[in-house]
């Protein structure tokens, strides 16, 4: 076959994995090559491939021009899912054993880089969904916008999102509709590859040869798109890739060059996965986000609806469900999604063709690995092993209490015999004793029983005993920010959020928040009593905040810092000091034991009361004061009231700050120092400088 | 020369007027008068005409002031009028738009809007949690004893 001037690039600059059936292309030198513009691929058949580059750990698409059919036959070797060529992460990561090969998705990336040469708005993607109910197909049902010709009904996004509360089940599928050549007719649907029960069903044959190298690929985690059905665990999953969790869709589904070059209908080979199975549970709230966020990875338009995909921008210029996947100065994605109006807040949206932006691959990249979520968790508990941890009643602290203070001469003894290593005095015993506002039993889910000892003295008291890790956590949600003007109206200075969070006190939040929906993760620490809210936007913690939440009985002077010397100094000191105190003991005042322990606590004998104890701080004021605050977290949103006059648009102008051609708007418009200079030969001085005024000062379209 | 005379009900400062032909007719520019500000005397029943188009000079230019000269004839003060000599150039050329009336960033802060005082505060309450608020709880005392 004789080599165009593009085919030698190509070629040259591939490695081909034979492993693999991976084709690798130098990024940069493609990137920078001078014969992929529009000389080398002008007048061409309109046909384009994807591919894809692992370069430092990454992987990168391209997607190429094709030349003539064929062009690229023998050069983009079609990769196997299976293989480390094809996947790419989404933004979020996570991980997942998908193959035999044993590949962990967290390697991948969205490093995403288009290089083309088309025009962009000659494009238009349209997902369709095939959606079920339980073993129901339920398209028709939810609204069937097209058959095809493998015979099954396919509805819309905006069907399916309607739907979305009674689907169980769906398949995702891609069409591209595409308009001729800048001729800019209505467009039509190009090519198409999908996949379905277990095989791979061509719905369409774009291409004389049947050239199925186009691909559609993304990567979701079944966890991240289901819930379980009440009971908190993840529905359950289909196994399509080797009961792995990871459900990939691609589409690359020729295993050899043979099999490419000669047309095969890829519908009899390889197990296509891009089904989303959950057989009880249902879609999280955010599982219509993330199917979003792949969409527009591909920097494409897509469209909400069959009849935007063919008609918005030609003969139709209501945006209302229409999407652009945003690519950046660079040529990455930056993987926003913008819908309706906000479209044109895309950097790519006034982008016809590969003339209006320079691919860069040598700009900077963003290396950082995001993650979706946040969440708190850990392994390490830095806690006292050499003690006991009880949950106490308030009667059980309270026998306590009475135990130690009242015990009578025979009990005492037995608590001094048991209690040498601690000074003879059975308060020195107690490392801390602690209130919470809540019941502790619940939320560590304690449940064994134990008879509270101190050293060896059994006080006959059976409570829960409280096993590490001596934290746990408790959950508060239910409160979504929203934006009320959906303008820069809804962000600081102008909109203020604050959240009050009881024992946290009240902290002054970004606008990080505005939008998303807020949990907070209250962790308390038992060891200190102390609590660390962690507040998230829309399941990132964004935000930490610490407070006191365990309020200290004092019943001993000593703390946990102290004690290990005190036990120190006991032991040395054990003969000459277990002498004078049961001296004292032995006078049948067992308060006098105590009474040698600095700051013996009025609460000790006052232990039902502990709201009238000596509290520490918690939070900005005391525990006492914090126990009388509201016991629940709330959101304050402060918003200034916004007064923009009606014809503010008209008389005023919006802030815009764009490079726009003049005849495009519509309206009163200002400009910032006109350029006229190539306006007319003939325009006086005077004239130059009145129109400049008039420009500056404000004109009408 | 010649000069053809129009009517229009647009704003002043608008590009592409809106411009209803009443006359076209040869007129002389009064001596003291230039390309910038031509002045004509003109038959009071033109004076209707707002805006006048001068295909030797190729502007256009709106009406200014009139003087009556005697019965039948004013004397009609222009001024050019550049948005509209110039519109096809200006209307295909790039500018840096700073304000705009329909063509707008919704997030980008516009200082010149203005903002009430008072303040809107709602609260917005979590659910969740099991804090007390109540004085009936159970089970919320840890007791830490030293030794294992």
């Amino acid at each position: 076959m004789k080599l165009t001037p593009i085919q030698d690039f190509l070629q040259a600059n591939m490695q081909y994995n034979e492993n693999y059936s991976y084709c690798q292309l130098n990024a940069k030198e493609l990137g920078t090559y001078n014969g992929f513009d529009k000389t080398v691929l002008r007048d061409d058949t309109y046909n384009w491939v994807y591919t894809f580059k692992r370069m430092q750990g990454r992987y990168y698409r391209y997607l190429l021009y094709k030349e003539t059919d064929n062009m690229y036959a023998g050069m983009f070797k079609p990769c196997d899912y299976k293989t480390d060529a094809i996947p790419i992460k989404n933004t979020w990561g996570g991980t997942g054993t998908v193959t035999s090969t044993t590949l962990d998705f967290g390697e991948y990336y969205n490093d995403i880089k288009i290089v083309t040469d088309f025009n962009y708005k000659d494009f238009c993607m349209l997902p369709l969904f095939r959606v079920f109910n339980g073993l129901t197909d339920v398209t028709e049902r939810v609204g069937a916008v097209l058959y095809n010709d493998d015979n099954k009904a396919y509805t819309d996004y905006a069907h399916f999102i309607e739907h979305k509360q009674d689907i169980t089940e769906f398949g995702i599928y891609l069409l591209i509709y595409k308009s001729d050549n800048g001729n800019l007719r209505t467009r039509q649907k190009y090519f198409v590859t999908c996949s379905y029960e277990g095989k791979t069903n061509r719905i369409d044959k774009p291409f004389p040869n049947n050239n199925y190298s186009n691909v559609i690929t993304g990567l979701y985690y079944t966890s991240d798109l289901w819930t379980g059905s009440g009971d908190g665990s993840e529905g359950s999953r289909d196994g399509h890739i080797d009961g792995g969790n990871a459900y990939c869709n691609n589409f690359w589904r020729y295993n050899s060059e043979s099999d490419f070059e000669s047309g095969m209908d890829p519908a009899i080979l390889e197990v296509p996965i891009y089904e989303f199975n959950c057989v009880n549970g249902r879609m999280k709230t955010d599982t219509i986000d993330i199917i979003t966020k792949n969409f527009a990875n591909y920097g494409l338009m897509w469209s909400e609806s069959l009849n935007k995909a063919i008609h918005y921008g030609i003969d139709d210029d209501d945006p209302t469900g229409v999407h652009l996947g945003e690519i950046d100065d660079n040529g990455y994605i930056t993987g926003k999604d913008f819908s309706g109006e906000d479209i044109e807040n895309a950097n790519n949206f006034s982008w016809e063709n590969s003339a209006d932006h320079t691919p860069n691959p040598d700009a900077e990249q963003d290396t950082n690995t995001y993650i979706r979520t946040v969440s708190i968790g850990g392994g390490v508990y830095p806690y006292n092993k050499a003690d006991r941890w009880y949950i106490l009643t308030e009667a059980q602290a309270i026998d306590l209490g009475d135990k130690l203070y009242n015990a009578d001469e025979t009990t005492l003894n037995k608590y001094l015999n048991g209690l040498k290593l601690f000074g003879e005095n059975p308060i020195n015993a107690i490392m801390q004793l602690t209130v919470y506002p809540f019941d502790v039993k619940a939320l560590t889910n304690a449940t064994a029983t134990e008879s509270i000892k101190f050293g060896t003295a059994d006080l006959g008291i059976n409570a829960y005993k409280l096993l590490p890790p001596f934290n746990s956590y408790m959950s508060f949600s239910g409160v979504k920010v929203p934006s009320k003007y959906h303008d820069f109206w809804d962000y600081e200075p102008y909109t203020n959020l604050y959240i009050y969070i009881p024992y946290c006190g009240v902290h002054k939040l970004s606008g990080a928040y505005i939008g998303k929906e807020i949990t907070i993760d209250l962790i308390v620490e038992f060891s200190t009593g102390t609590c660390c809210a962690c507040v998230s936007a829309d399941g990132i913690i964004v935000d930490y905040f610490n407070g006191k939440i365990g309020v200290n009985i004092p019943v001993t002077g000593d703390n946990a810092s102290a004690f290990t010397s005190r036990v120190n100094s006991s032991i040395m000191n054990l003969a000459g000091s277990a002498v004078t105190t049961v001296g004292g003991a032995l006078t049948g005042n067992p308060i006098a034991i105590a009474s040698g322990v600095t700051g013996l606590a009025h609460g000790a004998l006052d232990i039902s009361q502990v709201n009238g104890t000596d509290f520490s701080v918690s939070g900005s004021s005391s525990g006492n004061i914090d126990t009388i605050k509201p016991q629940y977290p709330y959101l304050i949103i402060e918003r200034n009231t916004k007064l923009v006059p009606s014809n503010y648009g008209h008389s005023i102008g919006y802030n815009v700050q764009k490079y726009e051609r003049l005849g495009d708007l519509d309206g009163f418009t200002t400009v910032f120092n006109p350029d006229l200079s190539d306006i007319a030969d003939d325009m006086s001085t005077d004239e130059i400088e009145e129109l400049k005024s008039i420009l500056i000062g404000g004109f009408y379209v | 020369m010649e000069i053809y005379f129009y009517k229009t009900s647009s704003e002043l400062k608008e590009v592409n007027k809106d411009c209803e032909l009443i006359e076209r007719k040869e007129c002389s520019l009064i001596n003291d008068t230039d390309r910038t500000n031509p002045s004509l005397t003109i038959d009071k029943s033109l004076i209707n005409s707002n805006i006048i188009f001068i295909p030797s000079f190729g502007r256009w230019y709106n009406l200014a002031s009139v003087e009556r000269t005697n019965n039948n004839w004013v004397r009609a003060n222009y001024h050019v009028d550049l948005l509209m000599s110039f519109k096809d150039e200006l209307l295909e050329k790039y500018f840096l738009i700073n304000r705009q009336e329909s063509n707008l960033n919704p997030y980008l802060i516009d200082n010149m809007q203005s903002c009430a005082a008072e303040k809107e505060i709602l609260i917005a309450k979590f659910d969740g949690g099991i804090l007390n608020n109540s004085n009936t709880l159970t089970n919320n005392y840890v007791l830490e004893v030293a030794g294992a």
